[in-house]
């Protein structure tokens, strides 16, 4: 359908879980735990939501928040207030959670990421902390088994502002790579393992429509059950249009959260909102406000470093490396930290990561990645110098990664193999001894009389079976150009 | 061991520190009275049977640390703090069954001192109410006259400790819940600072005023409990408790000289009092002169407006804190599959009629479009208040005014008036909106009458600065001796007693 004239307005909440060791307000253990059998392993009467029970702030979290919020550049509040959200449902013990409202602990600060292979900026309105909820098993008898081992799990919630995108831009691929990026920050700072399987990152979208040019927003419809990047884009992909259609054609759009549904490949209605839900927020009387202290804020920044999308821009910016190429380095850490060691000892960036996108991820993706950043630094070496050729480099960094962690000294320590002696072990150093090389051409000529005669009749193609030859009596250690080269000055040939 | 029952918890302590008493001789004597008086007054929704009573608890004096505890001593318990194993209600049918899994801290700081817990103290369902006719199981007597209320909510525990049941009673206090029963029942009830005691294990009813507080027959031992369960607790954040000597603090009057006192003129105005309540008051003002005390009138207007906002705080919070009474996880069950019909039914059948009155209005008060109206508004004239009463105590050392407006009132006198009940608790609220502590003192007898040979006690009630609590507690025993007030034991309780 036509979706010229119209504008695109998205906003994305995500839920992250805190790496912590325990919950959000008591000591319970924090860890994702899935079987039906297992359920309630971890909780306790506080995060049961037994009589007289008060929660306790995890610090941890605060701390884990503020090493985002100096990375993402958020303006940190010195003092903040957790609030209760009132509702009722048996996930929720207490029948309110404790979450931030109208003072978070951050605002403010940009999520910047790569779509299209571009940079762009995605502005937060805030961060928070608050508990999950538990969760419900549904037997196949109608009943349900209330699981709280989720309840009181450590919480951040990341809210953005709206996004305003043309209909013919990728808005759902933009999501999709806004959403990856942030995961990726996440997880590098050690903020949050970012597990989207275990229901460690949930995102919730919401999106409305309206003509190009107007300033107000449209009719907002929230996004749930959305457990992947590919159904969140597919959906979201889905609701454009299907706003813009019930537009065009007169027809009312609700307020309203719709879920996605796998099998049609549409959303559906949910809970449609006539007036907004009233939480009755109120500041949590059993928490005093949450004072950060400016040696916090200090040590969180200490804990900031490099995120993907850092390296990602340093590898295009300083080493041109192609977009596709940086961003698989700069998606491993040890690629990234390999990268660097390789390059700093002055190999060329490209074939650095052909290298380390070929060789070395084969070894890393096997688990048999034993050798370390020295051992290719002299393997590129050789192969810039010329002592041996991409195959025979190939071969000595599958040897040296072979022979790391091989113990074979009379001493019986360990001992690293290093590629020099394996070069020098295969024979292969002979390869820029010229004269060398002139004694086995010669032997060459002397003993293929037919070829020669051929070549200088004019079928300089017959080249090829002399330097054939002479590979074959270097066991393939010749650089084959060289030979060529000495044949050819040898014979006359231009 | 008639002598003992009558006896106050600092002379208990003492003997059984040396070895003269065996604390489980005492608290057999103890609950062997207990039951006996029971039929009368019914303090008690559970009296322990003695395994119950000692479990957990230790055999030996808590010698760790300097100041004097409360070895040994019986203690009623009110029925909104957690016992571990012993079935806790808060007076309600929703929590009929609830076996805690754990001790609130207050009680396992007193098991570990060596207290037993004799019973679990009746109470106004979850704290709410004046009179502890909001017990969803049965109405406490006035040990006094058992036709009248003993007051609320911890009328159980001031009934208790009144006709001789134990020694010493904890309660708590939101907005006077402690005091008033203290001053219908002539014993003495303290509710410490905001966050001198931990409130983890008292079943939440406004938590930001919930305040744990002791009812003792004397200030000594009020503060001998305090000894025992003022101390810092990692499970309350809003607990910021110290390690003052309160007992101690007690015995030294040398830190009250020059001490200011201020009479709250608009909680003390004659045409709002009984005529015995304001006679009394007046006498007590007159004993602190004569004492040498500067004693002063000082105005805090605000205090007009502090019932209003006490009430629209408190069911906002309480309208939260008991949406966990749900039916899913103890307690009352709910039956049936369909989940808005489960609450429904569950919540109409375990509240009682105020605490549903008041889940209605925090619900109210805290909905869009009337939260600025009400519940902002109300926090703003809390913020007020306490700054009057902060430059009022900036003037005086203590404020005085009587504990409640009125004589003990009759059973089913103003259950059916709930204005007329929350009036009851106007000298009382504005100490729970500050966070200060208040002690109520017995200060006399309303004149005899044939049904009340040695009349009905009236109650002081002394304000003090936020953490001022060693101090007020100086003042009111300072007041004990001057006046010559305190404990009387009330005719009932002298007849069992002489049985």
């Amino acid at each position: 359908m036509n979706t010229t004239g119209y504008e695109v307005v998205i906003g994305l909440e995500v839920h992250s879980q805190v790496l912590t060791r325990t919950k959000q307000f008591c000591r319970c253990v924090s860890e994702s735990v899935h079987e039906e059998s297992r359920a309630n392993i971890n909780v306790c009467p506080i995060c049961l939501g037994h009589p007289g029970v008060l929660p306790v702030l995890n610090v941890t979290s605060v701390g884990k928040l503020l090493i985002l919020a100096a990375k993402l550049g958020c303006d940190v509040h010195r003092r903040s207030v957790f609030a209760r959200k009132n509702y009722f449902y048996p996930d929720l013990p207490k029948g309110y959670q404790i979450t931030q409202y109208d003072h978070p602990i951050a605002t403010g600060g940009v999520v910047r990421y790569f779509t299209g292979g571009a940079t762009r900026e995605w502005k937060l309105t805030r961060v928070h902390l608050e508990e999950d909820t538990g969760k419900l098993f549904h037997l196949p008898d109608g009943g349900a088994i209330v699981d709280f081992n989720r309840a009181g799990v450590p919480l951040m919630e990341i809210v953005t502002e709206p996004c305003v995108f043309r209909t013919d831009e990728p808005f759902g691929q933009a999501c999709v790579d806004y959403l990856d990026e942030l995961r990726l920050d996440l997880i590098w700072l050690g903020v949050s393992d970012g597990n989207m399987e275990e229901g460690n990152f949930r995102c919730e979208p919401n999106v409305s429509v309206r003509k190009a040019g107007e300033s107000k927003f449209g009719v907002k419809v929230e996004l749930k059950n959305l457990n992947s990047f590919s159904t969140l884009r597919k959906a979201l992909e889905y609701e454009v249009p299907r706003q813009i259609a019930a537009i065009e054609s007169g027809e009312r759009l609700y307020q309203e959260t719709r879920r996605w549904d796998e099998k049609r490949g549409e959303t559906a209605t949910m809970r449609r909102k006539e007036t907004s839900d009233d939480y009755r927020y109120f500041d949590e009387p059993d928490l005093p406000p949450l004072v950060v202290s400016e040696g916090m804020i200090e040590e969180a920044k200490t804990k900031v470093r490099d995120v993907p999308f850092d390296v990602t821009r340093r590898l295009l910016e300083e080493y041109a490396l192609p977009y596709a190429d940086a961003r698989q380095i700069a998606e491993s850490r040890m690629l990234t930290e390999w990268f660097g060691a390789v390059v700093s000892k002055g190999a060329q960036a490209k074939t650095v990561a052909n290298w380390l996108l070929g060789e070395v991820s084969r070894f890393h993706n096997l688990g048999k990645l034993t050798a370390s950043p020295d051992a290719l630094v002299e393997v590129l070496e050789a192969l810039a110098a010329k002592k041996i050729n991409l195959s025979q480099a190939k071969e000595v960094f599958e040897r040296a990664n072979a022979g790391q962690t091989v113990d074979q000294t009379i001493t019986g320590k360990a001992r690293i193999i290093r590629p020099a002696e394996i070069i020098a072990e295969m024979g292969l150093t002979r390869l820029d001894d010229a004269a060398a090389l002139e004694a086995i051409v010669d032997e060459a000529i002397a003993a293929s009389e037919k070829i020669v005669a051929d070549i200088r009749a004019g079928k300089t193609a017959a080249v090829m079976a002399l330097v054939g030859a002479v590979m074959k009596a270097t066991k393939g250690s010749a650089n084959a150009a060289t030979v060529q080269e000495i044949i050819k000055r040898k014979l006359g040939v231009p | 061991m008639k002598d003992l029952i009558s006896s106050t918890a600092a002379k208990l302590t003492e003997m059984f520190g040396r070895g003269a008493l065996s604390p489980t001789e005492f608290l057999k004597a103890q609950t062997e009275f207990a039951r006996r008086a029971e039929p009368n007054v019914r303090a008690f929704i559970r009296i322990l049977d003695e395994n119950e009573a000692r479990l957990g608890v230790a055999d030996r004096p808590d010698d760790s640390g300097a100041r004097r505890k409360l070895f040994g001593v019986p203690i009623a318990v009110k029925d909104n703090l957690n016992t571990k194993a012993v079935e806790t209600t808060a007076a309600s049918r929703i929590l009929k069954g609830y076996v805690p899994p754990y001790d609130a801290t207050v009680v396992r700081l007193l098991k570990e001192a060596g207290n037993p817990v004799i019973g679990k103290a009746n109470l106004d369902e979850f704290g709410m109410g004046s009179s502890t006719e909001n017990s969803a199981f049965f109405p406490t007597r006035n040990p006094w006259d058992p036709r009248l209320v003993p007051g609320g909510s911890s009328g159980g525990s001031a009934a208790a400790v009144a006709s001789l049941q134990a020694p010493v009673a904890l309660g708590s206090d939101t907005g006077g819940s402690v005091r008033l029963p203290a001053a219908f029942c002539g014993i003495v009830g303290f509710k410490p600072t905001y966050g001198m005691l931990s409130r983890y294990g008292l079943i939440a009813f406004a938590s930001s005023m919930d305040q744990v507080g002791v009812l003792a027959r004397s200030t000594s031992d009020v503060a001998l409990a305090m000894n025992t369960m003022s101390a810092p607790d990692p499970l309350d954040s809003t607990c910021q408790a110290g390690e003052t000597d309160l007992f101690a603090a007690v015995q030294d009057f040398a830190r009250l000289r020059g001490a200011k006192v201020g009479v709250v003129k608009e909680l003390s105005r004659p045409e709002g009092l009984d005529a015995p309540v304001c006679a009394n008051l007046n006498a007590s003002i007159d004993a602190m002169r004569r004492a040498g005390i500067d004693v002063r009138e000082v105005s805090v207007p605000l205090c007009d407006l502090a019932l209003e906002c006490y009430y629209i705080i408190n069911t906002a919070e309480a309208s939260s804190n008991l949406a966990r009474y749900d039916g899913v996880k103890y307690g009352m069950r709910m039956e049936g599959a369909d989940l808005a019909q489960g609450y429904i039914d569950v919540r109409t059948r375990g509240f009682g009629a105020e605490v549903k009155r008041r889940i209605l209005l925090g619900t109210y008060v805290l909905s869009a479009g009337y939260f600025e109206a009400y519940y902002n508004r109300a926090r703003t004239v809390r913020r007020a208040i306490k700054e009057q009463l902060d430059a009022a105590l900036a003037e005086v050392d203590f404020l005085v005014s009587p504990t409640s407006p009125t004589l003990p009132f009759g059973l089913g006198e103003r259950i059916d008036d709930p204005i007329k009940m929350y009036l009851g608790d106007i000298c009382t609220v504005v100490v729970n909106l500050a966070g200060m502590p208040g002690i109520s003192l017995p200060n006399g007898m309303s004149p005899p009458d044939s049904e009340h040979p040695k009349g009905l006690p009236t109650g002081l009630q002394i304000i003090a600065r936020r953490f001022d609590d060693a101090r007020i507690l100086a003042f009111a025993r300072f007041y004990e001796e001057i006046s010559g007030h305190g404990y009387v034991v009330p005719p009932m309780v002298e007849e069992e007693l002489a049985k």
